[in-house]
């Protein structure tokens, strides 16, 4: 023990050697003691103060960075259903053999119908980008229904990669609100869209 | 009193300690349900086009990173192992203080940092967002703060073998920062819905278009929401309502009924949905009910019977 304390004093300056030996001639030990206690209180309140400073910075973050910067993880706000549907189109495809096909070859899918658009409320899209859909073009209003037009177009220069299907048929289903009280398909369209690539000459 | 001094004296309340019984439990439950949560991230769609940055570590690595097929599941191994030697720290009694202060100082950091890696990996690679991961990230973080801070003291009674029971080593800032950090989150996903639509979201009508194309068919919330708009909209504005105040939290007073209102939300939306937010909901549990007061208490008496006992001995 004796070595510990020899070493420890070897890491004084020899002035500060000194002058604790002069408080000590001074004052007696006990004043020593007393200053050392102050010290550690001083020390303990002045650790206090530095870890409020921190956790005011992580509140301040965790606060302001989702607002004003974006969604950025591990800051983030929970957006989930923010956006309210008042309509939403659902599409089924279906061949001349009558086969039906899955709306998402056709980029006629919805993406995450119950999160925002995706370049609203700070944020610039998601880490991979999905399919490209006729729906949800990245901005509100959230669920519009494509016209007549803006279908066959987009429709159309899917099927350009098709060539064995001369065209389709497109149903296209609005679910929305059926009277006061409940929901249901409001209105039920059937397009047929010829496939510019097979009647190319 | 003046505000002033009230809020002064509520600030240095934040300072205050009490036994870690509470603090070390909900810590395993914390890491318990990381544990679980991270069972889920998984990279089936790194195949698909690169979006954007949506996490810090985006911005600090470069976006080859998170095509790496390893990265995952190198950083998963490593929280778990580090996971684990946090938990077994009040366990170290028997071995020496040099090895339990570098295992304090680095166990905790190892873990908040690599379960913040995995995520953001996990998020860089998914065509949504996942919020299920960012309260416990929150969380995980404060209770690293806490064991940095009072590393010293907590080594020291893990040693001396005096960790239950010291009054000395949980602070009253970690379990706020933690409520704080669930609350927060719930307060924006109210807020983003007045920002969105204002008072017009809680109308009922979106929420039978999701549950008409999302809920589960024979559950009972499913029929009742479809069935009249007006229950859809009780619903909805209920809702908005609990989330918008869930900062209200900080009250303690107000904390059990906030939280008990968020957890049947959860529930509502897991069962309706099947949109799983089952760590939330454990979280919810553990910091907003009533259980820190319930082992303060517990604490206390168990000290009573100690020095009873000890009183006892000695006579």
């Amino acid at each position: 023990m004796k070595k510990v304390w020899w070493f420890l004093l070897g890491l004084m300056s020899p002035a500060s050697i000194i002058l604790v030996i002069k408080k000590i001639i001074y004052f007696g030990p006990r004043f020593n003691a007393k200053e050392a206690e102050d010290n550690n209180a001083c020390v303990r309140a002045f650790r206090r103060t530095k870890q409020f400073k921190c956790l005011l910075a992580i509140v301040g973050l965790q606060a302001g960075v989702p607002i004003f910067v974006g969604e950025l993880y591990p800051f983030s706000a929970a957006t989930m259903f923010a956006y309210p549907l008042h309509q939403v189109a659902t599409y089924e495809v279906v061949t001349p053999a009558g086969e039906t096909l899955g709306a998402r070859s056709f980029g006629l899918q919805i993406n995450n119908p119950h999160d925002p658009p995706l370049m609203t409320m700070g944020r610039y899209g998601y880490g991979r980008a999905l399919p490209s859909t006729i729906q949800q073009t990245g901005s509100a209003p959230y669920g519009n229904i494509a016209s007549e037009q803006e279908l066959t177009r987009h429709v159309q220069s899917r099927l350009l990669n098709m060539t064995d299907l001369p065209y389709v048929t497109v149903i296209q289903s609005v679910l929305g609100p059926r009277d006061k009280h409940q929901v249901g398909i409001t209105q039920r369209k059937s397009f047929k869209i010829m496939n510019p690539a097979n009647t190319r000459p | 009193m003046s505000m002033r001094d009230q809020f002064n004296r509520r600030l240095n309340s934040l300072g205050d300690t009490a036994p870690p019984l509470f603090g070390q439990l909900s810590l395993w439950i914390l890491i318990a349900v990381c544990i679980y949560i991270v069972g889920d991230a998984h990279l089936t769609f790194q195949s698909y086009p690169k979006g954007t940055t949506v996490s810090l570590l985006g911005y600090i690595v470069p976006e080859q990173f998170f095509d790496q097929p390893y990265a995952l599941g190198f950083f998963k191994k490593v929280f778990f192992v580090s996971a684990a030697a946090w938990s077994v720290l009040p366990f170290l009694g028997r071995t020496r203080i040099w090895i339990v202060q570098p295992l304090i100082a680095i166990a905790p950091w190892v873990c908040v940092l690599s379960y913040t890696i995995l995520v953001s990996i996990f998020w860089e690679n998914l065509p949504w967002f996942r919020h299920k991961f960012i309260v416990p990230n929150w969380v995980l973080l404060y209770y690293a703060l806490w064991y940095l801070f009072y590393r010293d003291d907590i080594a020291a009674s893990i040693v001396n073998k005096k960790f239950w029971l010291n009054p000395n080593l949980y602070p009253r800032w970690v379990y706020l920062g933690s409520v704080l950090s669930i609350a927060l989150l719930y307060n924006y996903g109210g807020v983003s819905k007045f920002l969105a639509a204002g008072f017009n979201w809680g109308e009922g009508l979106s929420l039978q278009l999701w549950v008409s194309m999302m809920g589960k068919p024979d559950f009972i919330l499913t029929e009742f929401i479809l069935s009249d708009r007006e229950n859809a909209h009780l619903l909805q504005r209920g809702v908005t309502i609990v989330q918008s105040f869930a900062l209200l939290a900080l009250i303690p007073h107000l904390r059990p009924v906030i939280g008990l209102g968020l957890i049947a939300f959860q529930l509502s939306v897991e069962l309706t949905f099947g949109i799983p937010f089952r760590g939330n909901i454990v979280l919810l549990a553990v910091f907003f009910l009533p259980w820190f007061g319930v082992f303060e208490g517990l604490v206390a008496s168990l000290k009573k019977v100690m020095n009873i006992k000890h009183t006892g001995n000695n006579d």
